[in-house]
């Protein structure tokens, strides 16, 4: 366990060194972008000098470049974001709203779809051939292959407009949620209702576009773990096929899904801005989508911060499920 | 009674292609403590006769013809499904599967789960047929490594963390947990240099005698066979050519291909001869040549090779070969 | 070292050229690999072939027949009665919304006049809802026949106590005056009063027989200031007074200008004055210019004649009969004739203006003339013709000036747009191939239409695309009336108006007659949008297969054309990420070291950050464009492709044969070119098809959310626009078919890349 030990080490100081670097290139970027963000500050009549002052203390816009970018990081890592222009108030408020909102949809699609497409990838790779093979596949790779905001948009248009099964977009809304269910919206459990019942259609399609590529991915690689020779010794041994099949074969096969998990966690919470967006679901995309139109620069900067963060501290779960399951890496 | 008997059986595979004809008309049989080795060159059918006996096949495997009759009774045919594909987990063959007949693979290199730890597969492979407690296993474990020969300390090793030779040695204590009456092992030395090989051999050996175990060694190297088995099987082509004592089919050949093979290897004391290699290739399963299917490469090869199927033929000395011409090849003539 | 280096690289390119080519037979036994591939020819070849597959150009537009829906009424009329032009009367003028309608009056020789009154609330036939016809004989007034001239002079705008509330036009349907003659006599008359009271507020013998009747322009509802009522305050009282109308009849030598108050019915119009009565030579017809605009002196309201020798001279109220000022209209020195009545200029927001169009000799000049400096702004200037219809101008200071001009013996017209300065927009090409009879723009809907002499109608865009070639512009033949002697004009709204600031296209309606058929048709000038048009045949003919966006652009076309744009990025973005990608996985797996440790970060940090975030903040700093989009592309793709290659590369590196080679002496450079790329191409050949894939799923993302290049035609852009533009909900064919194309194409590459990977990993074959 020792060495597991070691190997957790390890990747912790890795996700640092990598947060470091690609926060630092945050500080590029919006370097690089035109214009003052404390312009549109100044613009506003709003805002009283002690904001102004506090600001720029902050962010020590007159300061040179390397002051400016150790405020920067040092900001950033304490998470002291500053004010939103566009919003008028404090960055860490907003994100601490609109950051769950993210997470519980992407995270429960991100699950559900891993246990889904398990699941069906292992059956249908055990019972080769049949229809249900073939249709499977054929669905997946279309699945797989499409652009997430096109199939939102389908939904949308079957579920919400043409069947009126689900809302048209939002996160909450009682009034809808009331006349769909005909409930008087005061019931303990109608918050609840009401929260379930918006997110309900995304993550519907956010699940049905994340479960083609498990799908796919565990059909191969069980395919592959099963003409290994341990399958053979298992079955050998007398083993029955759920045995065989589950303790050996899937057991090896989740590895591939696990690194899997490592290369699609950046691509899923980035595509969150296009996803929220489709659905109009508040969450941290759609705000930093507002937040670039708007050009509001610590709002953006801090959301890609965060939403960096995310990723790597996932794909640091993953490296750590991975080093639980493959002890190989642990040495 | 005779511990295993094989009857007539034929294993064909289902492709893309068409049918791979693996295995046809293959009869033998195997008393307690006899040790059978199975040779031939690769691809001719061997390794899926040797698999076939406890049925590890792949779902594409069709059972054609025959019976694999284990201590009286026949556990393939009910194994047959409809279409002529075995119903790989039934119970009662789960069963027979390690307590009964065990395995070594080749090479080992593969055969233990990488992502588990060998103790515990060992363990697997003991509480899958009795009802011990996991300490009472583990210690049947050590008792084992130490009659391979491993250090106790390595059962909770992962196989990754085992050397080649070790993880050979460990596969062979695996086989062995329930003293089995049959161990089928594949190519138990080919991955080993010599002085393993001797050593595992002669391993196998002891234990074998101590536990009156009988063996089937399926391997291409007929060497190892000369050592340590009783019979011998020569397969070509999916057919066994030539069966018998193993000194018998050694000494006086009566099958050209079984001829043609143990000239190929160099004698050391003998008079220094040319290295008679066979001309050719061995044929494709898929298409397998007509008639006798070595004809096309037999050096006695007559019109009747190419048309019909040859008979079993039995040899005053107690062999039996695949050959129309098989007494006159044993004589040497007839070239 | 240098000719070792080129002939390595020679031969890493014929090595890549036999392995393409073996690859390409081995694909042939992968049905995944074949499908694959055949969808990318398929692709590839739409491509390529784009201009002759699509059934329309790129910048097609379908034409306003198929894109609005343009509603059509007709009315009936009994031919053999003889009526001439209708005349129409909107009773609310300047304000669409304030409930009024349309009388349509048609009156005959024998002195009969029908009206029709339409008006509009919902979709019902406005001439249902407006529910009124009158018929009158002016005989029974005891006037006598030939009854001509018919004017309908409208209601004004009531003064209320305060501007605050609405205004009123009286019943806004019983109002508005009848004025004509009947023989010599010229009368003025109230419609909606029946016997007994009298309808005859004004009649007058004259003495002479007038070629022109006309009414000032506010009165005619030409302008788009209503006739408003005013509230003058004295010291002790105040009271409401107005508006003044003015009425010209104008015979060659003689002018009589009526004037009169007249609000609406309640008030009756007081007394009928003589403004004018006086012998003159005029040559054209007279102007009655009245411009309500509080921001200039009314200097401007009067009577403008056109007299002999080119002189212009303008009468108001104030002068007793003698003209305040005359003007004299030169070319070249010697005076000009005036060749067609004047045009106004009718908008209350800014400049008042008249266009007078005079010629002599072969040049002719239209000059602009400001009526309250009293100064010309500038002229228009040309040869070879005679603007004989008067020049146009309604909302933006343009004015559309048609020249008859003498071609080669056909005669013809053309349309041109003038400023106001009297400078020529060259943009706008308004050629007809006949001699326009009528010409006038509905410019708030962006047309301008003509009537020619044999009773066609023309039409034209008044603003084009800046992509419409020259050759596409211009005016062309749109219906028959089916007589010479139709009428075709513009008349405005249901709801009773016929120029104003808020009116919208759809409510803009024109109507043609013809006396000699038996029926009035109206219809609207643009009709209302259909918006994305369902696939289908359309009436201009065209067929649209899959239908048309929301501007109108043929789906079909814009797919197959978007299909280039999908290819380009997807493989240029995959081509120089495989490119850098690969030769930093074979430096970095081959030397190791600093550059390997240097080359696992990167490739953590890519994917670590999140894609498209980081893309957005990229666009919005490099700019929309394609090229940006690959560049972003290849940045963040390399990483992942050298990872595999550097694998490759290292555990190639134990082989025996690069031991060899390095025993035989062979250079670094010579060894990584020619004997580890060849066997890491295949690796890089299976990333770079996966990579498409994913690059071509980008570009859609990004131009979705308005990233991508706006001009350019792609599947992205299809989606980006069927959201904004609202209608993601109601046309699936719009919907469906880019989206399916990303699919399909994408899925292609994917497949390829696993039929490849087959290749390689033959395990994954089915047996």
């Amino acid at each position: 366990m020792a060495k597991m030990g070691r190997y957790v080490a390890g990747r912790l100081v890795q996700g640092l060194v990598t947060m470091l670097i690609v926060t630092s290139i945050i500080f590029i970027l919006f370097e690089a972008m035109p214009g003052d963000p404390l312009d549109k500050f100044r613009a506003n009549p709003a805002t009283t000098e002690a904001d102004m002052a506090r600001l720029e203390r902050l962010y020590g816009l007159d300061q040179p470049l390397h002051v400016r970018y150790f405020r920067f990081m040092g900001n950033m890592f304490t998470f002291n974001f500053g004010d939103s222009y566009s919003k008028g108030a404090p960055v860490s408020d907003l994100i601490v709203q609109k950051a769950p909102r993210t997470l519980a949809l992407f995270g429960t699609g991100a699950i559900l779809s891993y246990i889904l497409g398990v699941a069906i990838g292992s059956y249908i790779a055990w019972r080769r051939g049949g229809i249900a093979e073939g249709s499977i596949i054929t669905s997946s790779l279309f699945f797989y292959n499409m652009p997430s905001f096109w199939i939102g948009l389908i939904m949308i248009w079957v579920f919400s407009y043409y069947w009126q099964l689900f809302p048209l977009g939002g996160f909450t809304g009682m009034e809808e949620t009331v006349a769909q269910f005909g409930i008087t919206g005061t019931e303990s459990y109608a918050g609840l209702l009401d929260f379930l019942w918006h997110m309900a259609l995304p993550l519907f399609v956010e699940v049905l576009i994340g479960i083609a590529g498990v799908i796919l991915l565990m059909r191969t690689s069980l395919l592959e773990v099963m003409r290994e020779d341990y399958i053979l010794t298992a079955k050998a041994k007398g083993l029955t096929e759920r045995k065989v099949r589950i303790k050996h074969a899937n057991r090896n096969a989740y590895l591939p899904i696990v690194t899997s998990l490592t290369l699609t966690m950046a691509s899923v919470l980035g595509g969150a801005v296009i996803f929220e967006q489709v659905f109009s679901y508040p969450g941290m995309g759609l705000l930093y989508l507002e937040a670039l139109y708007n050009q509001d620069t610590f709002l953006s900067g801090a959301i890609l911060f965060i939403l960096s963060l995310l990723v790597i501290i996932a794909n640091l779960i993953a490296d750590l499920l991975y080093g639980f399951l493959d002890p190989r890496v642990r040495m | 009674m005779a511990l295993l008997e094989v009857k007539d059986l034929t294993l064909h595979f289902k492709v893309n292609e068409g049918w791979v004809y693996a295995v046809e008309d293959v009869n033998f049989t195997l008393e307690s403590g006899e040790t059978l080795g199975l040779v031939g060159e690769s691809g001719c059918g061997k390794t899926t006769l040797g698999y076939g006996i406890s049925q590890l096949l792949p779902d594409n495997a069709h059972v054609k013809a025959g019976r694999v009759i284990f201590k009286g009774q026949d556990i393939l045919t009910p194994s047959v499904k409809k279409n002529g594909t075995l119903d790989a987990y039934r119970p009662e063959i789960r069963k027979l599967r390690w307590k009964e007949i065990s395995m070594i693979f080749q090479g080992a290199m593969n055969a233990f789960n990488p992502v588990q730890k060998v103790g515990d597969q060992i363990v697997e492979a003991i509480r899958t047929h009795e009802k011990i407690t996991a300490q009472e296993a583990e210690d049947r474990v050590a008792e084992l490594y130490k009659l391979v020969g491993i250090p106790k300390d390595r059962i909770d090793n992962y196989p990754h963390e085992y050397s080649g030779g070790m993880r050979q040695r460990a596969m062979i204590a695996m086989a062995l947990v329930h003293n089995p009456s049959l161990i089928i092992a594949d190519e138990p030395t080919t991955a080993l240099d010599v002085i393993m090989q001797r050593r595992i051999l002669t391993e196998i050996e002891n234990i074998q005698k101590k536990f009156s175990m009988a063996m089937i060694i399926i391997t291409h190297d007929v060497s190892v066979v000369a050592n340590v088995a009783d019979k011998i099987a020569v397969m070509y082509a999916g057919r066994i050519m030539e069966y018998g004592d193993v000194m018998d089919v050694f000494k006086r050949p009566a099958n050209p291909y079984t001829k043609a093979l143990f000239g190929g290897f160099p004698n050391l004391k003998g008079e220094r001869k040319r290295l008679a290699s066979i001309p050719g290739n061995p044929p494709s399963l898929v298409e397998p040549p007509s008639g006798c299917r070595f004809h096309p490469r037999c050096k006695y090869a007559k019109e009747i090779c190419k048309k019909e199927k040859p008979p079993v033929m039995t040899l005053p000395s107690g062999q039996l070969s695949l050959c129309h011409f098989a007494a006159e090849v044993q004589s040497g003539g007839g070239a | 070292m240098v000719t070792n280096t080129t002939s390595a690289l020679k031969t890493l390119a014929k090595n890549t050229w036999l392995f393409t080519r073996k690859t390409l037979a081995l694909i042939r036994g992968s049905k995944l690999g074949m499908t694959g591939l055949g969808i990318i020819f398929a692709f590839a070849f739409m491509a390529l072939f784009a201009p002759w597959l699509a059934p329309y150009k790129v910048a097609f537009v379908a034409p306003a027949e198929d894109i609005f829906d343009i509603e059509r009424i007709q009315l009936d009329y009994p031919v053999s009665d003889g009526y001439h032009r209708m005349v129409v009367g909107p009773t609310t003028p300047g304000e669409s919304s304030m409930g009024g309608g349309v009388w349509f009056i048609l009156a005959n020789s024998n002195g009969t006049i029908i009206m029709d009154y339409a008006k509009r609330a919902s979709t019902e036939n406005p001439f249902d809802l407006g529910n009124m016809s009158l018929t009158l004989d002016i005989a029974s007034y005891g006037l006598q026949p030939p009854l001509s001239n018919v004017l309908y002079i409208s209601p004004a705008r009531g003064y209320n106590s305060t501007f605050a509330m609405a205004p009123t036009y009286g019943e806004r349907r019983e109002c508005g005056l009848l004025a004509f003659m009947a023989n010599s006599t010229f009368v003025i008359l109230d419609p909606f009063k029946d016997y007994p009271d009298s309808p005859i507020l004004f009649q007058e013998d004259i003495s002479f027989a007038p070629v022109w009747i006309n009414q000032d322009t506010t009165s005619g509802a030409n302008m788009f200031n209503p006739p408003t009522q005013r509230k003058i305050t004295t010291m002790w009282f105040s009271t409401l007074y107005g508006p003044i109308r003015y009425i010209n009849l104008a015979s060659e030598d003689h002018i009589i200008t009526y004037s009169f108050e007249y609000c609406w019915n309640s008030r009756g119009i007081g007394d009928v004055t003589r403004l004018l009565d006086k012998d003159l030579t005029i040559t054209e017809e007279p102007l009655a210019y009245t411009f309500e605009n509080s921001r200039y002196r009314d200097n401007t309201t009067g009577i403008y004649i056109p007299t002999g020798n080119g002189t212009m001279e303008f009468y108001n109220a104030t002068t007793n009969g003698d003209p305040e000022y005359s003007l004299q209209f030169n070319i070249n020195g010697a005076a000009a004739e005036f060749t067609a009545p004047f045009g106004y200029f009718r908008s209350p927001d800014s400049f008042p203006r008249l266009y007078i169009p005079t010629a002599a000799d072969d040049a002719f000049s239209v000059a602009m003339y400001d009526p309250s400096s009293r100064t010309m702004k500038g002229w228009f200037n040309g040869t070879g013709g005679s603007v004989e219809i008067a020049p146009t101008s309604a909302v933006t200071g343009n004015v559309y000036v048609t020249t008859n001009l003498a071609g080669d013996g056909t005669p013809y017209s053309t349309v041109e747009r003038i400023n106001e300065y009297g400078t020529l927009d060259e943009s706008f090409l308004g050629n007809m191939e006949t001699v326009a009879a009528t010409v006038f723009p509905v410019e708030q809907a962006g047309l301008i239409y003509a009537l020619d002499e044999n009773g066609l109608v023309w039409a034209s865009q008044t603003v084009f695309s800046v992509d419409t070639p020259y050759t596409d512009r211009g005016m062309s033949e749109k219906f028959s009336t089916g007589s010479p002697q139709a009428q075709f004009d513009y008349f405005g709204s249901f709801g009773g108006t016929q120029f104003s600031t808020t009116m919208t296209p759809s409510e803009m309606y024109n109507m043609f007659y013809n006396p000699d058929e038996d029926s009035m048709i109206i219809f609207q000038a643009t009709g209302t949008s259909l918006g994305a048009l369902p696939p289908g045949t359309y009436p201009s003919g065209n067929r649209y297969y899959l239908g048309t966006d929301n501007v109108g652009h043929d789906i079909l076309t814009l797919l197959i054309y978007g299909s280039r744009i999908a290819l380009f990025v997807g493989l240029t973005a995959a081509f120089f990420s495989v490119v850098v990608g690969t030769l930093v996985g074979l430096v970095s797996g081959y030397y190791a070291g600093t550059i390997d440790v240097l080359l696992m970060r990167a490739t953590d940090i890519a994917l670590s950050i999140p894609f498209l975030p980081i893309v957005l903040i990229w666009s919005q700093i490099r700019g929309q464009s394609i090229w940006n989009i690959v560049i972003i592309l290849t940045i963040l793709g390399w990483p992942g492709i050298a990872r595999v290659v550097r694998a490759q590369t290292m555990s190639l590196k134990e082989r025996a044969f690069i031991d060899a080679a390095r025993v035989s002496g062979s250079s670094d450079t010579k060894i990584i070119l020619k004997h580890m790329a060849p066997n890491v191409l295949p690796f890089t050949f299976l990333y770079m098809t996966l990579f498409v894939a994913g690059a071509i799923l980008t570009e859609a993302a990004l131009s979705y959310l308005g990233l991508g290049d706006p001009k350019a035609v792609s599947w992205g852009n299809m989606l980006s626009t069927i959201q904004t533009s609202g209608s993601s909900l109601i046309a699936p064919w719009w919907l469906l078919p880019p989206g399916l194309c990303i699919t399909i194409l994408s899925l292609g590459f994917y497949l390829l890349g696993r039929g490849v990977d087959e290749i390689i990993n033959p395990r994954l074959r089915r047996r």
